[in-house]
């Protein structure tokens, strides 16, 4: 049995390699040298940018002549009998088609969260590729070099690889140094379309502060073009699924809302566009942040209105200025990607692709720590007013953060008594569903953007009945419980009830109500019936005018102006201070008692039902609001009991 | 020249061997994987498939060596690169097969089998494929030279494969007959001879259970939890630590169960010991003659529940509990009550191995299930133990069933999660077991709950601290009630009429007056009553202090006597107070007298309570006084617990559970109104 086993045997397969030898080495190079650019050096600078892009096309070249190269190779190789080549050639074909695999998977799907692993094998089968290809070379050249065989001897590189390599990797190396540079001077040359001046002529009405009286500031103490935080929509090319849910939610229509829209004209009439600041920080940052807030801007429609909190009105927050709420935070636009500042077809296509392919700064600008933190939904979910706007003093409004770092939930205090897992804000309102989306974590879900809350009343008006669902469906989780008590009776008195209604705060992490505490509703009814179903007594039952009995125990706050009227259209301007608050803070429980006789018609047994009601709005407020008298609002029956009276 | 005829030589040699032990490492796998049944047969046949399987990873790797040596240069493509995929699925099966052999089939690493399985057929598949290639690709020179198609392979390779197999199968088949001929079946008598009948026909009766083949179990089918050691190390561990391990040990218990077999005899104990000491009854001890679970040194004091208390229950007889479980024993493995150490070895190596009857026996859907735990902690007595009647007693199961844990009520009202009792007295830890879920956690064997002072006797502080935070941590909530005045009139301003409807006034006392104070003690986080299990001697209630500025105690309640350690009697407390048919108190928890209740007052799931005190404001009160509500918590009740625990007595520790406090201010009244 005879082996042939000069390379030169195959000399036609030879001048076949040879037409791919040189440009697959350069490529390979080329290609490696883009990749290892662009992971070590972290920047997000345009000529790195370039790179990526660079890279992907260059990737793809890469393979296509790879595959050509790797067929004839094979076929000249495979006839030599040198095991060790022959073990690290197939072994570097076997790593090349990971990395070629990883690396059209990123190229099309792009970095998933979950799928980061495909990002890391692309790296790490990059580098061992290079290593086994040189590795292969240098054998080679050992191999032909000290080989006794004059024939083989002669062999050495040149066979195959020839002069015209040096020249060919030159060529492409510079040919892409020099792109790359072009491309990168050209962008940088362009002119921004991002106008970061006010939209209006700013009317300096709250004293210097650009947005007071909203406490919002911005990075770089500017306004900020409309367009750097609202366009949601391009968000949603992306992240459709989360997109849809936050326009559902009450941060998508914090500003088109038609309850706010009328507190919010009424605001304009009594005082002027200016003071609209102190809503918008939290109801319409993109108005505020542009500059539409002085003479000439408008507030019924427009992406400002659209938006509401858009998607970089939480996601542009770098940081809680202070715990004090009323918009509280520092605004820091992202860092731009190639054409970010666009609006163009084919433009936007491509700074989609660059995040996709590598969102390594949009997840550092996206994904700041901050928004895993409870005091980033400090920032608007505290609230007080000032002097300059009720022309009184100071009055402290809702407290959602206060009151979670008091509970039981937050574990800053009484640590002793509560769960070792601290719940924070967002692990309820932002709880995990089942997602398909690019930030998906590794089971598959993503935090929901339908923010479940209680609101039910703008929902309810729009039509939205899933939201309105979810929302119903969070209220009645068991977040509340009541229990109805029968004192025994110690007076003597037969035909006199005592009863306690005890109502525990269970799973709240806030003060229930929370939120418009001035104008939300939440009380308890108490109907006592006898055995024929007629009742015997009543507390807190609605009446054909939608209103609810005024002697029924409620849970809010009400609001007072300085002539000691209520305020009770959510003119929080007029407010000075509240005649009542009654809030559930965390983990707490209240007692409402109850005294009524027995009448003698009534029958044995007697049935107490109690139930703990919500309503979104109390009637007087959302009849002005959407002034309808008609309207009615959905009640949520948050928890009930009943009870079989002694007597 | 002469290498590769050297290496053809050195290659010849090998072939005969490593195909044999290939052929024989296949065909024992593929057994192993058609037939899942539970024989002996099949377990020798997976023995055989570990050491021909480690036989042939080693065998193969000089063989692959030489082959790839000598035949590297061969111009046939396709037959070059079916060997090489070979050799990478040659390495898939041959390093899952040692993780496997390793670790043994672990829950959270089901891939390594799956990949051991995928890689064999596929490297078997690809090495017909070799050699169907190298004949179809033979060179017509080849051909033509009177060699043969498949120089490496000597002529006698196809006797020595088959004589080779038939020997393993032969071997196979010879142990399964040897091993079987040896074996004994397992007792289904009682341990003592002469067992009496005392409750009717039923041999277990007063106890509700049940076995699989309504037969005595043989000891060493229930008992033997340090085997499950050896691979559960952490599990047993917990276990170990657990109030489970101790219930039959535990002194308290072992007073009463004295008390019991004094008063009614032995056989009256099975009422307890079903839960208590699951061993002693099923294997016949209970009757005269034999002993009972609280006497020391016998199996069933050292079990307790043991592993296969809980995971040998089959199936519930009903949910009223009384140990009313039908006990079912493991299928064995090899050796399994072998004490040879090499014996024990091979039968934990078959078990990690191929463990598939292992988790059908004892990994069983019902133990994942609320149900299970109703068996033992929910609890009646009848006429014939009390001569009165049926008494319920503890009943955890239906209290969780009618809270909104388990959504099997009050559906519009509850969160969409069912907690499990599995979900809070067995929560996810971290261990080192090859039953860990994939985040590496398994379900803690410690069943934190209410026991605190079992793990205090015996120095177990980690379990102490761990039952301690358990009941602390979001249980139960206590809230003043803020005594805000009607008649009071505190502001400065002009208020509309009709806001000055609502009542959330100030709040303050005038000095001599009554005050009146409503707490409100909620459940918050049990998913049963509150207390829950022997609720006639734990002890629960509020204790209540008010103290004016200078910390001088206006008005008390629950306080303990420092002398005595007893709660004051007039304390607000949660328990039953069960009696006999005298009205007498029940205080030694000899249920066997108790036939009714003439108190109870517990805190269901979800709901709460309101406690009431009444006391007057001193002259000497300075203001503001501060009111404090704590509940407190502690097991076992001061005089059950000297009478009980005899010369093991050591003071129980309080647990506050929760707790509020509130400042009142105190006011001298106007004399002018």
């Amino acid at each position: 049995m005879t082996i042939k086993n000069s390379p030169l045997q195959g000399s036609a397969l030879l001048k076949k390699e040879q037409r791919y030898v040189n440009t697959f080495l350069s490529l390979l190079f080329l290609v490696t040298l883009n990749g290892f650019i662009t992971w070590f050096f972290n920047g997000h600078d345009t000529w790195q940018q370039w790179t990526y892009l660079f890279h992907t096309l260059t990737g793809f070249w890469l393979v296509y002549v790879f595959i050509v190269f790797a067929f004839q190779h094979i076929r000249l190789a495979q006839g030599f009998k040198r095991p060790g080549q022959a073990s690290i050639g197939w072994l570097s074909l076997l790593i090349f088609t990971l990395v070629s695999v990883t690396g059209i998977v990123i190229a099309i799907i792009g970095q998933y969260e979950a799928l980061r692993w495909i990002y890391k094998l692309h790296i790490a089968s990059g580098i061992a590729v290079i290593s086994l290809v040189l590795t292969h070379l240098f054998l080679y050249r050992w191999i032909t070099n000290t080989a006794k065989s004059q024939k083989i001897k002669r062999s050495s590189f040149s066979q195959t690889i020839n002069k015209q390599f040096a020249f060919n990797l030159g060529a492409y190396t510079a040919g892409s140094v020099v792109l790359i540079f072009l491309l990168s001077l050209l962008y940088d040359a362009r002119t921004t379309n991002f106008d970061d001046q006010a939209a209006f002529p700013f009317q300096a009405d709250y004293g210097p502060g650009k947005f007071l009286p909203s406490l919002a500031q911005t990075s770089t103490d500017s306004f900020l073009d409309a367009r750097r935080i609202g366009r949601s929509e391009k968000c949603g090319v992306c992240h459709s699924q989360i997109t849809k849910e936050w326009q559902s939610s009450m941060h998508g229509r914090s500003a088109s809302d038609p309850f706010f829209q009328k507190n919010l004209h009424s605001l304009v009439d009594k005082k002027g566009i200016s003071a609209t600041r102190y809503c918008a920080g939290c109801h319409m940052p993109i108005a505020l942040l542009s500059g539409e807030l002085s003479s000439g801007g408008q507030l019924k429609q427009g992406m400002h209105i659209e938006e509401g909190v858009s998607c970089m009105g939480c996601h542009g927050i770098s940081k809680a200025i202070s715990l004090e709420g009323v918009g509280s935070y520092l605004y820091q636009p992202e860092q731009d990607y190639l054409f970010g500042d666009s609006d163009h077809l084919v433009t936007t296509e491509i700074t989609n692709y660059l995040i996709k392919i590598n969102p390594r700064q949009h997840r550092l600008d996206m994904a700041r720590d901050v928004l895993s933190d409870p005091v980033n939904c400090a920032t608007c979910h505290e609230q007080y007013i000032d002097k300059d706007l009720n022309d009184w003093g100071w009055v402290k409004l809702q407290s959602q953060y206060q009151a979670w770092v008091e509970g039981p939930f937050s574990t800053h205090s009484n640590k002793n008594y509560a769960d070792e897992k601290s719940y924070r804000c967002q692990d309820c309102h932002f709880p995990l569903v089942d997602s398909d989306d690019p930030s998906a974590n590794k089971d598959g879900k993503h935090r929901s953007h339908r923010t479940p809350a209680a609101n039910t009343a703008v929902p309810y008006v729009l039509g939205d009945l899933e939201q309105l669902e979810i929302v119903t469906k969070f209220l009645q989780a068991d977040r509340l419980s009541i229990t109805l008590h029968q004192e025994k009776n110690e007076t003597g008195e037969v035909n006199v009830a005592r009863l306690h209604a005890s109502v525990s705060s269970d799973r709240i992490g806030h003060f229930f109500p929370a939120g418009t505490i001035d104008i939300n509703q939440p009380w308890i009814e108490l109907v006592v019936t006898d055995a024929k179903g007629k009742d015997v007594y009543t507390s807190g039952t609605i009446n054909d005018k939608n209103k609810v009995d005024k002697d029924a125990r409620f849970y809010f706050s009400s609001l007072v102006n300085r002539q000691g009227k209520r305020v009770w259209k959510h003119d929080l301007f007029n407010a000075v201070g509240e005649s009542y608050g009654n809030l559930l803070a965390p983990g707490k429980a209240d007692i409402q008692s109850y005294e009524f006789e027995i009448p003698n018609w009534a029958k044995a047994p007697l049935e107490a039902k109690v139930r703990l009601r919500y309503r979104k709005f109390n009637h007087d407020y959302s009849s002005w609001a959407l002034e309808d008298e008609s309207i009615s609002l959905p009640i949520v029956d948050m928890a009930e009991d009943t009870l079989e009276l002694a007597f | 020249m002469i290498n590769s005829k050297n290496l053809l030589k050195r290659e010849t040699s090998f072939t005969p061997t490593c195909g044999a032990m290939t052929l024989a490492c296949a065909i024992t796998g593929f057994t192993t994987y058609i037939f899942n049944s539970h024989t002996v047969w099949l377990q020798w046949a997976v023995f055989a498939h570990v050491i021909t399987g480690i036989a042939c990873s080693f065998a193969l790797l000089p063989y692959l060596y030489v082959h790839f040596k000598r035949t590297v240069g061969f111009r046939r493509a396709s037959v070059l690169i079916s060997g090489l995929l070979s050799i990478l699925f040659y390495l898939g099966f041959v390093y899952s097969g040692w993780h496997l052999l390793f670790y043994g089939q672990l829950e959270n690493a089901r891939w390594v089998y799956t990949i051991h399985i995928v890689s064999a057929i596929v490297f078997i598949l690809i090495i017909v494929l070799h050699l169907f290639l190298h004949i179809k690709q033979l060179p017509e020179k080849r051909k033509q030279q009177n060699i043969r198609a498949y120089p490496s392979i000597p002529t006698n390779t196809l006797k020595i494969f088959i004589s080779v197999n038939i020997a393993i199968q032969l071997t196979i088949t010879f142990a399964t007959v040897v091993y079987q001929y040896n074996l004994e079946p397992y007792s289904t008598t009682a341990a003592v001879n002469d067992y009496q009948y005392n409750y009717g026909e039923h041999r277990f009766r007063p106890s509700q259970t049940e076995t699989d083949n309504n037969a005595f179990i043989d000891t060493r089918q229930i008992a033997n939890s340090q085997r499950c050691l050896n691979c559960h190390e952490d599990v047993g561990k917990q276990w170990i630590s657990s109030i489970h391990q101790q219930a039959a040990s535990d002194p308290a218990y072992v007073t009463n169960v004295n008390l019991l077999e004094k008063n009614k005899g032995i056989s009256a104990t099975r009422y307890c010991e079903g839960c208590h000491a699951p061993v002693a009854l099923l294997t016949g001890e209970l009757t005269p003659g034999g002993k009972h679970g609280g006497i020391p040194n016998t199996p069933a004091n050292h079990e307790g529940i043991s592993c296969m208390s809980c995971h040998g229950i089959d199936s519930l007889q009903h949910l009223k509990g009384v140990a009313s479980f039908k006990f079912k024993p493991a299928k064995d493995y090899l050796f399994e009550r072998s004490t040879n150490p090499i014996l024990l070895r091979i039968h934990d190596l078959i078990l990690k191995t191929k463990p598939d009857q292992h988790k059908r026996d004892l990994g069983k859907d019902i133990l994942r299930d609320s149900k299970i735990c109703s068996a033992c902690h929910t609890q009646f007595m009848d006429k014939e133990m009390n001569n009165w009647g049926w008494v319920k007693m503890q009943d955890e199961y239906s209290a969780w069933l009618k809270s909104p844990y388990s959504k099997q009520h009050q559906e519009g009202f509850s969160d969409d999660v069912v907690s499990r009792c599995q979900d809070c007295h067995m929560p996810l830890v971290s261990a080192i077991d090859p039953s860990t879920n994939a985040d590496g956690k398994i379900r803690s064997h410690h069943f934190p709950g209410a026991n605190t002072f079992l793990p205090l006797l015996r120095g177990d502080l980690n379990q102490f601290e761990e039952t301690k935070k358990f009941l602390q941590s979001n249980k139960l909530r206590v809230s003043i009630d803020k005594p805000n005045r009607k008649d009071a009139l505190q502001t400065l301003h002009a208020l509309d009429e009709s806001l000055r409807n609502f009542e959330e006034a100030p709040y303050y006392f005038y000095i001599g007056e009554t005050a009146n104070i409503y707490t409100v003690i909620s459940n918050r986080g049990v998913g049963h009553d509150f207390p829950g299990g022997a609720i006639d001697i734990n002890q629960a209630w509020v204790e209540f202090l008010v103290m004016d500025a200078e910390g001088s105690l206006i008005f008390d309640s629950g306080l303990i006597d420092e002398k005595t350690n007893i709660v004051d009697p007039d304390a607000y407390f949660y328990r039953s107070l069960p009696v006999d048919r005298h009205g007498k108190l029940v205080w030694r928890h000899d249920l066997f007298n108790m036939v009714g209740e003439s108190f109870k007052r517990v805190i269901k799931a979800g709901e709460s309570d309101i406690v009431h005190n009444r006391f007057e404001i001193p002259a000497w009160a300075k203001s503001p006084i501060t009111v404090t509500a704590t509940l407190k918590y502690r097991k076992l009740n001061e005089r059950y617990a000297q009478w009980a625990l005899k010369d093991q007595y050591i003071k129980i520790p309080i647990i506050d559970m929760a707790w509020d406090s509130l400042d009142i201010p105190i006011k001298i009244r106007k004399e002018v109104e």
